[in-house]
């Protein structure tokens, strides 16, 4: 015991000092890189309970909606703009409408360009397919149409009209639009929050709402004998 | 006059000792800060996992039950795309049927419209009038009709052997 504390009175300063080493060893390999461990794993909390914030308000968002509502809304909109090229559901509504309102259906025009084209194809953005139709009948008919086509679902727009009138009668070139929308085909990463309606989307949802859809034509089954000759 | 004598020997206090044992004192204080930052740091990690793994598990339950309305979420992103072009087109659609009327209410007796032509909101129209009288009443109109339009030409005026006068007009109607 004595000796260990001579050992230790003479060598006290070389103990010190190694120890002083010992700490700064310690200090430079384990303790400041622990220390930045915990700042960065507080700094990646923080930002998982941001994370966590948006998602709880995206869960409060999508369980405020009411599924029957969107549903409704969603078709209607679709109505509105179809998910795919529907010129001849167009062509049998014009026809319609103009036969409706007196007028004579003179000729048409449409080019649909790709029939099939696939969901991947680059329509991310609402895209129109031009008609021209050619009409003849009254001014007073012309107008009724017109009036009635910007009441009708799909939405057509009307690009141009060109009205030559004779004896009352007018005879009318029309270049119109039908517009179409694929579906998206991502909702983006989990955290995106939920797209809400402007007030005034949710007011043009409420004028289309009034607008006439006509159903597309159902074809009917052929009748008649497969074999004509045979009783 | 006694004076005390102290016979025990006196232990001399070397500089160098006194500075030394400050030393000791001041490393003593450091050591117990070191071991108590340590100790901090130790509790606060300790903290940080339980915190996490709390954290991990709420995220994972509101990320299940997200799973199950993504049916309700693709409808309204639907919706909402939608909704924006709808307001697009209705916005851009212009009225040929209240143009059209527009200028079927100009047209008084004695003046016959021959063409009208609407394009992108802009409207040419053009027709005759019997003679000079009713082409002055005619452009009298349009005096009252400002309103109505934003701008208005007269892009054409020309008289006919036959004594009528053929008119063009181009402007943009106002809604």
């Amino acid at each position: 015991m004595e000796r260990q504390k001579l050992f230790f009175k003479k060598n006290i300063r070389l103990l010190f000092s190694l120890l002083g080493m010992a700490l700064v060893f310690f200090t430079w390999s384990f303790l400041l890189p622990k220390t930045q461990q915990a700042f960065e794993a507080k700094k990646n909390q923080d930002e998982e309970v941001g994370r966590l914030g948006k998602l709880e308000q995206k869960l409060r968002d999508l369980e405020g909606l009411n599924e029957f509502e969107l549903q409704q809304r969603t078709e209607l909109s679709l109505k509105a703009i179809p998910s795919r090229k529907k010129f001849l559901e167009v062509l049998v509504n014009l026809n319609k409408l103009a036969n409706e309102q007196g007028l004579l259906v003179e000729s048409f025009q449409v080019t649909p360009g790709e029939y099939l084209a696939t969901p991947a194809a680059n329509l991310s953005k609402s895209d129109k397919l031009d008609f021209k139709i050619s009409l003849s009948g009254s001014l007073e008919s012309l107008k009724n149409f017109l009036s009635e086509l910007q009441k009708t679902l799909p939405l057509l727009g009307i690009n141009k009209i060109k009205t030559g009138l004779k004896e009352d009668i007018a005879q009318s070139d029309l270049i119109l639009a039908t517009y179409y929308l694929p579906l998206p085909t991502s909702l983006g990463p989990l955290e995106t929050p939920v797209p809400k309606l402007t007030s005034s989307e949710e007011n043009v949802l409420a004028v289309i709402s009034g607008f006439t859809f006509s159903a597309p034509p159902i074809a009917t089954a052929a009748a008649g004998r497969a074999d004509p000759f045979s009783f | 006059m006694q004076f005390g004598i102290n016979l025990l020997p006196k232990k001399e206090i070397s500089p160098e000792s006194e500075t030394f044992r400050r030393f000791k004192k001041i490393l003593g204080s450091f050591l117990v800060i070191y071991i108590i930052f340590i100790g901090a740091l130790v509790g606060f990690s300790l903290f940080l996992s339980s915190s996490g793994k709390k954290l991990l598990r709420e995220k994972q339950q509101v990320e299940a039950k997200i799973a199950t309305l993504r049916k309700k979420e693709s409808l309204e992103v639907a919706l909402k795309e939608r909704a924006g072009e709808i307001n697009k087109i209705l916005q851009q659609r212009m009225g040929p049927n209240q143009t059209i009327s527009l200028v079927q209410n100009l047209v008084i007796p004695g003046v016959v419209l021959n063409e009208v032509d609407i394009t992108g909101g802009k409207i040419v129209f053009s027709g005759e009038a019997q003679n000079v009288v009713v082409l002055a009443d005619f452009l009298d109109q349009f005096k009252s009709s400002r309103k109505e339009f934003s701008w208005l030409t007269l892009v054409l005026l020309a008289r006919t052997s036959k004594g009528v006068y053929n008119f063009s007009f181009e402007g943009q109607p106002v809604f």
